[in-house]
């Protein structure tokens, strides 16, 4: 029986079985990274729009904001408010939604006052020894429509979005305060 | 000798392939501290102007409140004043609204702590002062604390001469 030295036929379709599973591994293993890229980035976009968003609310007039919401109930608004777009909004080839969430916040400030009336007869504006103050008090610092008007306003931003593979809706969102300076 | 060529081709594949995978899988996390950080920038914003809402209000009192912690931080000085407790500057940025006391407050988000402090900068009696208002900010218990300055040049006029 003659031997040869070589690489049978067996050989050769075993590896080129191992190399194909090999590869379609890998390539499945690229496409599940680019998706999870493709996903991150939209996240990216949605962080980066409710930034933009809220931003837009934190600079806009804080009485305007007031009088859209007229009440003590939250109101979300789904429509453009006072030029700040708002509902579907489309960044590149992606599709979000921005809603906007405002409510008037009741705030209580409380302050020692100094007491000139119980202060020591000695009392000198410039020395704290002879300095009386009251109790804790809010008296002058209630914001909360009753004693004194509104001034705060809570923005609530979402923003959302589906991913199409999944067809699952993520969102993300943020809270900040506005609030009227005005004397 | 293919069967052997071929398996160190795969092995090499399998290799950048997991390293591949190992890099993707960081960039997830990464990104929700990117959120966590700008939920936490724009929520301090919104704090920062409440409390500045405080010293508007309250210019007068944040003025005699600051001035006697000067003199209680004093020891020497310390031994003339009346023992308040809580002190005038404790009680002036001892708000709930200030100090995370109110749960409500940044519904739905939710913080792990925040506290607000103020500091006078520089002052001429009763007419300016130079405020600063600090934000510390921590949004789950093992985030970094953020701390957020807010300084303010104020001038006092009378509203009736």
């Amino acid at each position: 029986m003659n031997s040869r030295n070589g690489t049978t036929l067996i050989e050769i379709v075993m590896a080129f079985l191992i190399l194909v599973i090999a590869v379609l591994s890998i390539s499945g293993l690229i496409s599940f990274g680019h998706r999870g890229t493709q996903k991150d980035f939209r996240m990216v976009q949605a962080i980066q729009l409710m930034e933009d968003t809220m931003n837009r609310f934190l600079v806009a007039s804080c009485s305007q904001l007031l009088a859209a919401v007229p009440g003590t109930t939250p109101v979300t608004f789904t429509d453009k408010l006072l030029d700040i777009p708002l509902g579907p909004v489309k960044v590149g080839a992606n599709d979000f939604t921005v809603n906007v969430t405002l409510a008037r916040q009741a705030v209580s400030f409380s302050t020692r006052e100094l007491d000139i009336v119980s202060s020591p007869p000695e009392y000198n504006k410039n020395d704290p020894a002879t300095w009386r103050f009251s109790g804790p008090t809010d008296r002058n610092g209630k914001f909360d429509g009753v004693a004194l008007p509104y001034r705060v306003v809570k923005i609530h931003v979402v923003v959302s979005w589906t991913e199409l593979l999944h067809n699952i809706r993520r969102q993300v969102d943020a809270v900040s305060f506005a609030v009227d300076f005005t004397p | 000798m293919a069967l052997v060529i071929v398996l160190g081709i795969a092995a090499a594949l399998l290799v950048m392939g997991s390293s591949y995978l190992s890099t993707f899988s960081q960039s997830r996390p990464v990104n929700l501290k990117i959120l966590e950080k700008v939920q936490a920038d724009l929520l301090a914003t919104g704090l920062q102007k409440i409390a500045l809402l405080k010293f508007k209000r309250f210019p007068e009192d944040f003025y005699h409140a600051c001035f006697y912690q000067f003199a209680w931080d004093d020891p020497v000085k310390r031994t003339t004043l009346f023992p308040y407790d809580p002190l005038p500057l404790d009680v002036f940025q001892g708000d709930l609204v200030l100090q995370n006391g109110i749960p409500d407050l940044i519904s739905p988000l939710s913080v792990n702590m925040y506290s607000t402090t103020y500091r006078l900068l520089s002052h001429k009696a009763y007419t300016r002062d130079s405020v600063e208002i600090v934000i510390n900010l921590q949004m789950t218990n093992t985030s970094p604390v953020h701390a957020y300055s807010l300084k303010v040049d104020a001038s006092r006029i009378p509203v009736n001469p």
